[in-house]
């Protein structure tokens, strides 16, 4: 055994005893030519002078931080050093999961977005829609060829988090689905019109409208899709002209079901608002 | 004896090692081996990289640094022995190690665990990041203040601890003529016994048995180093890559990965001679040299394997062994 475990053993024995020792100087050390030195006053043959000499003094050892902590970094107890613990979000706590990929950073549950990019609050917004694809389409109605259009609206979420669990697109969110069924009263000219304007938004978010048609006589071959993008406040529009026997004559019926949907292409961390119309 | 101009050195290793003999594998291979027991140069601080570390570190503590970063694969005995001789002198240490995949990273056991128990940092690289280590050693060092170590201590001034080492043998040998033959995992071990046959004039051959890479990259690898110990300490140890001796046939089935024919010659050794080899370096390269005597490789006797050390690592390998027991 070296000297200086030696009267380290010594020292923490003797700690409850002695109160009155004053705080202890420790500079690490020096080792030269085999042999362990302290500096700092004494000549180390007594054990007052080693102490004088030692950390702990005042309490245990192990409650000095010597070397680099060890520990491994890259977890969420020691991410970018030893030490450097990744705090929880203040608020939100529930929607997401403190993960360390080379910095503190959130991973979102499930359906919870982090659309401000904040870290204390969480992933604050959840996405409770459940129309997520064609079968689950939000029914919007049966209307006549030569009704007026019909309205529909929603928001995007999405954020750059990895997500706990993913059972939809990554990270832009799920897509939003809407059905409409168009009777073709006049057998004339049947035109399918979607149009879809979005709310002020960072540029960097585009969003992507599709749209196909499914014949009432003809299911298994929809028409479409046709799709567009659009970004920022923009608007876009899909004009199709419907002929669901293929003839080219507009006296055919083209009663079927428009069934358009909405995804975000790009968007970071954001709440993509935007409304619409279908007018067949 | 000459005096050989050693660089300050700190005082970390049980030196000199014992030299054993190995009298029940002589007579089975009907050679005269012996081992130079460089595993005995400590405990936790064990194994052939101490002996290049009482110079590195003295050379860091030169430079008035606060800690030291190095580097090595998950297992690394190099990485092992640099946290515990940090903690030895009251500096900092901080690991670069290698492993598949950073963000899987393997549970904390054998030399990681001794690491981290002696205060080192540990930062899981990939294979990828670890082809560029000298930039992220140097990058490390320079943001905490650090000394940065090449892989395995094996530089120019790592290499003065094998000098040491050929000292010890002439001591113990003489100038007969005597083989030495060692793994040679990152060519400090090789660079500084020839360093030290070549300062001291002893007639030794020095044999390297690769555990990774190939003949000629170690040729290159340990050339550099003796030009470089030439160089910086104005020592006549200059060498051309062809005048050094790498034995290639025994990678096997690549870095740390082991057929279970070396698991049976480690064995062998354990259960012959009381003496327990690593599966990485010595156990690889000893199923090296009994494989060359069988065919009948004309060596000076005695030959003398140095035994590197490493024995953690055998516990990474539990599984394969108990299969073998």
């Amino acid at each position: 055994m070296n000297r200086l475990s030696f009267v380290l053993l010594l020292t923490l024995g003797a700690t409850a005893c002695d109160d009155d020792v004053p705080p202890p100087k420790f500079d690490g050390g020096s080792q030269r030519d085999g042999q362990v030195t302290t500096d700092g006053g004494g000549d180390g043959s007594s054990l007052s002078d080693a102490k004088a000499d030692l950390p702990g003094a005042d309490g245990l050892v192990a409650d000095l931080t010597f070397g680099d902590g060890g520990c491994v970094i890259g977890t969420v107890d020691n991410c970018t050093d030893c030490g450097d613990k990744c705090a929880p979000p203040t608020t939100n706590a529930a929607s997401a999961q403190v993960v360390c990929i080379g910095s503190c950073a959130i991973a979102c549950q499930g359906e919870f977005y982090d659309v401000n990019g904040k870290l204390d609050d969480g992933c604050e917004v959840e996405d409770t829609t459940i129309q997520a694809s064609e079968n689950n389409a939000k029914d919007l109605g049966s209307v006549p060829d030569w009704n007026a259009k019909v309205a529909f609206s929603g928001t995007l979420l999405s954020d750059d988090r990895t997500h706990v669990s993913s059972p939809s697109p990554r990270p832009t969110g799920r897509p939003d689905y809407f059905k409409l069924h168009v009777i073709d009263k006049t057998l004339g000219n049947t035109q399918a019109e979607v149009s879809l304007s979005l709310a002020a938004l960072p540029a960097s978010v585009e969003v992507e409208v599709s749209m196909k048609y499914i014949c009432d006589q003809n299911p298994q071959s929809p028409l479409g899709p046709f799709t567009q993008t659009v970004t920022n406040q923009g608007t876009t529009k899909i004009a199709e002209k419907i002929d669901c026997d293929g003839s080219g004559n507009a006296s055919g019926d083209d009663s079927g079901t428009v069934i358009v949907w909405v995804r975000k292409l790009k968007g970071d961390h954001s709440a993509a608002q935007y409304s619409g119309s279908i007018n067949p | 004896m000459k005096r050989i101009p050693y660089p300050s050195a700190v005082d970390l290793a049980n030196l000199p090692t014992p030299v054993d003999t190995l009298p029940r594998v002589s007579q089975a291979v009907g050679r005269e081996l012996m081992i130079k027991r460089d595993d005995l140069s400590g405990v936790a601080l064990s194994g052939n990289k101490v002996r290049k570390l009482e110079f590195l570190l003295a050379d860091a503590l030169d430079g008035a640094v606060t800690g030291v970063v190095t580097c090595g694969g998950e297992q690394s005995n190099h990485a092992r022995a640099t946290a515990i001789a940090a903690a030895r002198l009251g500096l900092g240490c901080h690991l670069l190690l290698r492993v598949a995949d950073p963000q899987q990273p393997p549970a904390i056991s054998g030399n990681p665990l001794l690491a981290t128990m002696a205060g080192a940092s540990i930062e899981w690289i990939s294979a990828e990041q670890y082809q560029h280590r000298e930039r992220l050693l140097a990058e490390a060092a320079e943001q905490r203040g650090y000394y940065a170590i090449a892989e395995g201590g094996s530089d120019a001034v790592g290499a003065w601890g094998y000098v040491r080492c050929a000292e010890e043998l002439a001591a113990e040998f003489g100038d007969r003529p005597l083989t030495i033959v060692t793994a040679c995992g990152s060519g400090g071990t090789v660079a500084g016994l020839i360093a030290g046959c070549r300062l001291l004039s002893l007639p030794y051959r020095i044999v390297g048995i690769c555990v990774c890479d190939d003949r000629a990259t170690f040729q290159q690898r340990i050339s550099d180093i003796l030009n470089q110990m030439a160089q910086r300490y104005d020592v006549d140890v200059a060498t051309e890559p062809e005048g050094i001796e790498i034995w290639e046939d025994y990678v096997g089935l690549g870095y740390a990965l082991s057929r279970d024919e070396e698991l049976q010659e480690m064995l062998a050794l354990a259960r012959s001679e009381g003496i327990v080899t690593d599966p990485v370096y010595s156990g690889k390269a000893w199923f090296g040299l009994l494989n060359e005597l069988k065919r009948g490789r004309s060596l000076a006797s005695p030959i003398v394997f140095l035994h590197t050390g490493g024995i953690f690592g055998l516990f990474a390998k539990s599984e394969q062994l108990r299969s073998l027991i």
